[in-house]
């Protein structure tokens, strides 16, 4: 159902399209976006903040006389367009040529109609901010309800989150689409404080989303929720570093989206240019233990990354990044496969999926851990995508025997990611649904970590 | 951190700061930390503010007015405008060639509508009065709790005036009237002297940004302030190969600045810089992991204070008891040699603010005198809370959002010690020297910030480079191991990017040469 914004918007689109080529441009692309969001936070009983407005905004890619730029505005009025085109291509002349840039083959171009990927509820996206304001007020109640239980409650903290959004993409070869999404989240958040640890507060939040009103659940999941946020914060109770030394590291299903995001980023058209990654030339080699596969699938339904075409307009199509451990393909825009001397796929990530190894998640993999750490989250820490190394701050649990013995702070691991992912052990079946990696727990073989005390004579402990 | 989706994953109660640009860090520049009082010398004599977005925008002052009384029509005790109008260009050079650029424009203004505690927030991309009014309409419904308040009258809105501000980022000229083959001659001369100066050096890659900001503020007291914000970086980084190795690594200025910051020298600086951090990398070899002293290296390392203490001194998080240093003013957090502060008065440094986004002045905030905390960072919600004045702290990312309590320009003043005698004090630890980002969870006081390079101290001196190694501690037990201060404070000329609940701003920090008695160094060895 098209409805009025998208026939607005796509108007703009066109109009650009057009401003474009009087500018001077032999090729274009425009994408017009709008959204309009509510924005819902308690805190301790009462409203902390409310926001809500419609943002918007006209990106254009300009190809002029072999030169490539790329422009956006915010300001849509018919006025301003011309002026803002002018500039545009005037910066775009200054540019040295760069012959191999262009809109992708319109052979490529995705077709309509648009498939029904279950992006848009229509509940949603008429639903009045007094029920987001409602949902906000509901889950600070249930929030601050699971942190007393817990006890020590030092701040509970519940919201709400709306979004309903428009995205039209036009290109100067004839390419118009659209896609309207809608989304609402619900997050709780629990800080409380850990007695005898010298006033530190452990802190767990937890949330959920869905593109359909309906799917964010009622009652008994929302206390669920609440619950599983003071849990986390309880969970870090009295939290220290642990021995240093190699060990397993599991990596909690939410955090591992750290890790997948610093390996997709090797997987750039860029990053490979400019030859900054690792697996750079490495296509068609094991780079990884034989039970990963990482897939690319765009028409997944009501994925938090579905879409139907994707930046540069061409149809979006499911393919394997690694397949059995082996490198297969790259995130390549039409741009950089030919810089590359490769086959053009996609120039960003849609949904991510890992494949299952077997089943069982966090708590399946956490129980068959001997002795090692299970990580819930990173703090800071970095990734060398040249070579590979990296080394990351963590927060997590120290496991004995399948059992947690203590959580865990204070702690770095480092090493290397052609190590790390050739000594990748298991999958969980437990992919984090509500963003676009959909990461599942993912247990590792020996990494070196490094805790309290390495000082001669000092216990491992 | 990733936020996805625009969902609410910021509530985790972390921030965190990156280098500004891709992955950004530079070498210090001396500037005198002292303790200057600039507001007396470089205040400038009110402008007539509403002369821009007037002559633009045909914005009024009654339409201010009448903005302002729509946003306090349904019980609130507090209202905002806050006009922005933004340019920004980014320019790269790869391996020789300008062959990409991108341009963006934002505009917009935002409505905040204070009642008590609660904050409601709109923004419009329009400037028509209808549009503004609307906005301020639904702003002040949401500081309401979504309705509308029983037989509510709008309080009266001060006449506005204009009021003095300070001046700390002159230019020659805005940036948008500097063309373009001005900014390509930078370039040029950095790629230029990049591919000539080593033959291992294989791919050049330079970033170019100017942007300015054009800022109107008008608020329910009466206050009414307008600025022109410029920023500038240039960011020079190369991929290196020697022996089939590769190694990358990048050297950057940002400022609030005009063209003229860039001198021959400095552009040249930063080639040479980019060059010799990436090559040095060859030497690097790795240091044993775990618990060591650290001598962290002026300027940039003022990262240290930022994750370690900053964020936990913001008032937001101790006025909700969520910081682990709330309710601890006037105690010892620190030992004798740490004073610690937050200065948004620093001319052209990248968190120089000549008011802060909510209509505050401007100023130095000691946070921590001798090791005993002084003084949280206040915007207009927290300082009322605590019945205390505004430190000028309440910031915000642009239009789109309400300000809170952020750091400007964060740093250490200067110890007794002699940088020399600090190495020499320590037997086996880490140099740490350049730093790309860090992060901090605000309630148990654990940060953690990355080193991309350093090098190994051993028997007091400093031996081989090594690098990407990250650092995890605690905020006040890293302050407590605070054992020496050098007498060489030094701003990071490098800009950082400080993220937090989901608004980013520019901030700046610095540090003397700083011995950590220990600290928890990741790496490979044991």
């Amino acid at each position: 159902m098209a409805s009025q914004a998208l026939a607005d918007l796509t108007r703009v689109a066109e109009q650009a399209l057009v401003a474009a080529k009087q500018a001077g441009a032999q090729e274009a692309s425009a994408n017009v976006t709008r959204s309009r969001f509510v924005d819902v936070g308690f805190r301790d009983g009462g409203l902390e903040k409310a926001s809500s407005s419609i943002r918007q905004g006209l990106t254009v890619r300009l190809f002029l006389d072999g030169r490539y730029a790329l422009h956006s505005t915010s300001d849509l009025r018919p006025e301003a367009l011309a002026g803002f085109m002018d500039k545009a291509a005037a910066l775009t002349r200054l540019l040295e040529p760069d012959p191999q840039r262009s809109l992708a083959e319109p052979a490529r171009y995705a077709r309509g109609p648009a498939p029904d990927l279950g992006l848009m509820d229509q509940t949603l996206r008429q639903s009045p901010t007094a029920l987001w304001m409602d949902l906000g007020r509901e889950m600070e109640g249930l929030s601050r309800a699971a942190g007393q239980r817990a006890g020590q409650l030092v701040s509970a903290q519940g919201g709400s989150y709306m979004e309903v959004s428009q995205d039209v993409l036009a290109t100067s070869y004839g390419f118009l689409g659209s896609q309207e999404e809608t989304g609402g989240f619900v997050v709780a958040s629990t800080v409380l404080m850990d007695p005898g640890q010298g006033g530190k507060r452990r802190s767990g939040h937890w949330w959920r989303g869905s593109h359909r009103l309906a799917g964010l659940g009622g009652g008994e999941q929302l206390t669920a929720l609440a619950s599983t946020a003071a849990a986390r914060a309880l969970r870090q109770m009295g939290a220290r570093p642990g021995p240093s030394g190699p060990f397993p590291v599991l990596v909690e299903n939410q955090a591992a989206s750290r890790l997948l995001g610093d390996l997709l980023g090797c997987l750039s058209g860029a990053t490979l240019h400019q030859e900054r990654s690792y697996l750079r030339g490495r296509q068609g080699q094991a780079v990884a233990a034989p039970l990963l596969t990482i897939n690319d699938q765009p028409l997944l339904q009501e994925g938090f990354g579905s879409r139907w075409y994707d930046g540069e307009g061409v149809a979006a199509q499911a393919f394997n990044l690694v397949e059995g451990g082996v490198l297969r393909d790259f995130y390549l825009d039409t741009y950089y496969a030919r810089m590359l001397g490769l086959k053009p796929t996609t120039g960003g990530h849609s949904n991510v999926i890992l494949a299952p190894s077997q089943p069982g998640g966090f708590a399946e993999m956490l129980a068959g851990l001997e002795r090692g750490l299970a990580v819930t989250s990173f703090l800071g820490g970095n990734f060398n995508s040249t070579t590979g190394d990296f080394s990351y701050g963590l927060q997590g649990l120290w496991v004995e025997g399948g059992q947690v013995a203590h959580a865990v702070e204070g702690m770095n691991m480092a090493g290397n990611f052609d190590g790390l992912w050739r000594s990748l052990q298991r999958v969980g079946d437990d992919p984090f649904p509500y963003t676009k990696l959909r990461t599942p727990s993912l247990l590792f073989g020996e990494l070196r970590l490094s805790g309290a005390s390495l000082a001669p004579g000092a216990s491992a402990q | 951190m990733m936020a996805e989706h625009g969902a609410p994953v910021d509530l985790g109660r972390r921030s965190f700061l990156v280098a500004a640009t891709a992955a950004t860090v530079a070498a210090p520049v001396l500037l005198g930390l002292g303790c200057q009082s600039l507001a007396s010398s470089q205040a400038a004599p009110p402008a007539p503010p509403l002369e821009y977005f007037e002559d633009a925008f045909g914005i009024t002052s009654g339409d201010l007015d009448r903005v302002l009384r729509q946003a306090l029509a349904n019980g609130g005790d507090y209202s905002d405008l806050y006009f922005q109008h933004s340019q920004g260009t980014w320019i790269v050079m790869e391996d020789g060639k300008v062959n990409r650029a991108f341009t963006s424009v934002s505009l917009g203004m935002g409505v905040r509508v204070l009642k008590g505690e609660q904050t409601g927030y709109a923004f419009s991309q329009e400037l028509s009065l209808p549009a503004m009014l609307e906005a301020a309409k639904a702003a002040a419904s949401l500081a309401n709790g979504g309705g509308q308040a029983p037989g509510a009258r709008g309080l009266e809105v001060r006449p506005l005036r204009p009021r003095p501000r300070l001046d700390l980022y002159p230019q020659a000229q805005p940036w948008d009237q500097v063309g373009v083959p001005q900014r390509l001659e930078l370039l040029r001369r950095v790629g230029g002297r990049m591919a000539a100066s080593d033959g291992r050096v294989k791919k050049t890659l330079l970033q170019f940004h100017d942007g300015q900001s054009r800022v109107l503020l008008a608020n329910s007291d009466g206050v009414l302030l307008s600025d022109l914000r410029p920023r500038t970086s240039l960011f020079a980084s190369c991929v290196a190969e020697q022996n089939g190795r590769r190694e990358s690594n990048y050297r950057d200025l940002t400022t609030r600045a005009g063209l003229e910051v860039y001198t021959p020298a400095l552009l040249d600086d930063l080639a040479d810089g980019a060059v010799k951090r990436t090559l040095e990398l060859f030497e690097a070899r790795p240091l044993g992991a775990g618990e060591m002293p650290c001598v962290l290296a002026p300027g940039s390392a003022g990262i240290l204070l930022h994750e370690a203490i900053g964020h936990g001194l913001e008032a937001d998080f101790n006025r909700r008891r969520v910081s682990t240093y709330a309710e601890r003013l006037g105690q010892r957090v620190a030992g004798e040699q740490v004073t610690v502060v937050d200065d948004g008065t620093i001319p052209h440094a990248h968190g120089a603010i000549n008011f802060d986004d909510e209509g505050g002045m401007s100023q130095r905030t000691v946070l921590v005198e001798k090791g005993v905390l002084r003084s949280y960072l206040h915007d207009r919600l927290s300082a009322r809370w605590y019945k205390c004045d505004s430190t000028g702290s309440g910031r915000r990312q642009s239009f789109e959002y309400a300000p809170m309590p952020r750091m400007r320009a964060t740093f250490m003043e200067a110890g007794p010690h002699d940088p020399a005698e600090i190495i020499a004090s320590v037997k086996k630890g880490l140099y740490a020297v350049q730093f790309t980002n860090g992060q901090v969870n605000i309630g148990a006081g654990d940060f953690s910030f990355y080193v991309k390079s350093g090098y190994a101290i051993e028997n007091g001196k400093l031996t081989h480079p090594v690098k990407d190694v990250n650092i995890i501690g605690n905020g006040p037990q890293a302050l407590a191991r605070i054992s020496m201060v050098g007498n060489d404070p030094a701003l990071a000329t490098a800009g950082y990017m400080c993220g937090k609940l989901g608004q980013t701003v520019p901030v700046s920090q610095g540090l003397p040469t700083t011995l950590v008695s220990a600290i928890n160094v990741g790496g490979t060895h044991g």
